[in-house]
């Protein structure tokens, strides 16, 4: 089964070591809409002031994204800014991909990104987008995954045509259709010969 | 095998001079060795800790402890935690490394000869001991199950 969360979910969450210390907050979830790679956090104090924390927390950190904490081994793994691979230190944040029209090679608009959607685990990655299906009020959501994007701007992803019959209208729903997809892309890259 | 909720509250008194020292506040346990190593106790001025082997017997009564000089301040990092509050494991969160709450610890099971952990309760279940891997200030995290 595959576990899924909605980034926006994480927000807040506590960063919690295997010593079973909190030693931070989550204050961002930073992914890199044009490679579609959830690259890690930033962070803000586990006080009542808050504040930001110098520190980021990359990927390569993180030992597992549960529903209720982000796991890290210790406190090490928290790295200062300076020293954390930079997009992670300049934080391009969540909020750049959001908004951002998804469109099929064919032309369809499956709808406008409003999160990203993470796969939860020792494996934790982003796996989908959260879409607004039109531009009214009450718009249903329906989410997608992530595929070998074609192209990537600002205002619009491009995705290949196969993702449309992967679309779900809920979340319980998607991580299965997260996996019946990556089946699917696995097979047809053993049949074109792009596996070895 | 000793309940640590059934233990918490319980009277120590001095083997030597059958006096009461306080009582019984709760227990240090090393997460990494999954075992009793300290007996914390209030409402005793000289110190809060007795090192499991000062510990005489856990009798359904009373917590013997061998003499008053045995109660004494906090000795190393695990003590210090326990002093600070971090270390008391009933009603604290139940974690598994996987970032998943499973419920707040309600009991503990450990050999009242050996000190050894047998089992963490929570949410109506049972934990291995050998599950456990770290008692802090916001959680016990145990290992996810497979």
């Amino acid at each position: 089964m595959n576990r899924v969360a909605r980034a926006s979910d994480l927000l807040a969450k506590p960063v919690v070591t295997l010593s079973g210390d909190d030693i931070a907050e989550v204050r961002d979830v930073v992914y890199d809409g044009e490679h579609g790679q959830l690259l890690g956090f930033t962070l803000n104090k586990r006080s009542w002031f808050g504040g930001r924390l110098r520190e980021r927390l990359a990927m390569d950190g993180v030992h597992a994204i549960g529903a209720d904490a982000v796991m890290v081994e210790s406190e090490s793994d928290l790295v200062d800014a300076d020293a954390a691979p930079t997009p992670v230190a300049e934080a391009p944040a969540e909020r750049d991909v959001l908004g951002a029209a998804v469109l099929t090679q064919s032309g369809t608009k499956l709808g406008t990104v409003t999160d990203v959607i993470v796969s939860l685990g020792r494996d934790a990655r982003a796996v989908g987008y959260a879409l607004k299906a039109s531009d009214t009020r009450d718009a249903a959501t329906r989410y997608v995954p992530l595929a070998e994007q074609v192209a990537v701007s600002g205002d619009a992803v491009i995705v290949p045509d196969e993702v449309d019959r992967f679309v779900e209208d809920d979340l319980a729903g998607f991580g299965a259709a997260v996996l019946e997809f990556r089946a699917q892309l696995h097979e047809s890259e053993v049949e074109r010969g792009t596996e070895r | 095998m000793t309940s640590l909720r059934e233990l918490v509250g319980r009277p120590v008194v001095t083997s030597d001079t059958a006096e009461e020292v306080g009582a019984t506040e709760g227990v240090v346990i090393d997460p990494q060795a999954q075992r009793v190593v300290a007996v914390h106790v209030t409402g005793h001025k000289g110190g809060e800790f007795v090192a499991w082997d000062a510990i005489d017997a856990l009798g359904t009564d009373a917590v013997m402890v061998s003499s008053r000089a045995a109660v004494r301040p906090a000795r190393d990092e695990l003590e210090q935690r326990a002093a600070r509050g971090s270390a008391s494991v009933l009603t604290k969160r139940l974690l598994d490394d996987q970032g998943d709450e499973l419920g707040v610890v309600d009991d503990v099971e450990f050999d009242d000869h050996t000190g050894d952990v047998a089992h963490l309760h929570a949410a109506d279940r049972q934990f291995d001991s050998d599950r456990l891997l770290g008692i802090g200030s916001y959680a016990v995290v145990v290992r996810a199950e497979d």
